[in-house]
């Protein structure tokens, strides 16, 4: 028997965000993986919308200094 | 007229006067372009994931502000040749998604007319009340 998967759901559709800020480096951590990728929406479940305004921030914070281009190993 | 988001990182080696010294600058210069300031955000202190300009930290302020659409390139001129301001970052905020604070004043204003119309009558005569059973 195939194991069927939980549909994933979009936090940021649950909580009604409206704008995500490039300075919060908190939140846009959870959404980069160790080597400093973006993490696609099919593995976090983010919607659509709202990966595109995910990687406007994480490319923001990146320029500001706040989210890292990559990781310290590969430098 | 659009609301404007500007993001900015000075150096740590300043004292806080010359921090506020520099924040002034920009806002004067801002206020002399015809602009109009929100809100100004001190981030705090914040460290960076890689050195820019051979520094590890970076104190991070954010000032709303509206105006015309040639502030911010004039800003970002001025902030270009400053030594003090390590990068900096403008971004036009859609009227959804920044809701400039009630002033103060106008807050003020609001308050004391609520207050007359209910608070202060039914208290005093509560305290004349108590005062006269007492």
């Amino acid at each position: 028997m195939e194991r069927r998967r939980k549909r994933k759901v979009c936090r940021f559709c649950e909580n009604n965000v409206k704008r995500i800020d490039y300075r919060d480096d908190r939140i846009l951590n959870k959404y980069i993986t160790d080597r400093g990728k973006i993490v696609p929406g099919r593995v976090t479940g983010v919607c659509p919308k709202h990966q595109r305004w995910l990687s406007t921030a994480i490319k923001r914070g990146r320029t500001m200094g706040l989210l890292p281009y990559t990781s310290k190993e590969i430098r | 007229m659009k609301i404007y988001e500007l993001t900015f990182i000075l150096t740590t080696t300043l004292d806080e006067n010359a921090a506020d010294a520099e924040i002034k600058g920009l806002t004067d210069q801002i206020k002399a372009l015809d602009g109009n300031i929100f809100e100004i955000q001190h981030l705090g202190v914040k460290k960076m994931t890689f050195e820019i300009s051979k520094q590890r930290q970076g104190n991070y302020i954010t000032i709303y502000y509206e105006g015309v659409p040639t502030i911010p390139k004039q800003l970002e001129k001025s902030m270009k040749h400053n030594e003090n301001i390590l990068r900096n970052m403008t971004i036009v905020l859609k009227p959804s998604e920044y809701k400039p604070p009630v002033k103060e004043e106008e807050k003020l204003e609001e308050v004391p007319e609520v207050a007359g119309e209910s608070g202060e009558s039914g208290e005093s005569e509560e305290s004349k009340e108590s005062k006269e059973s007492v």
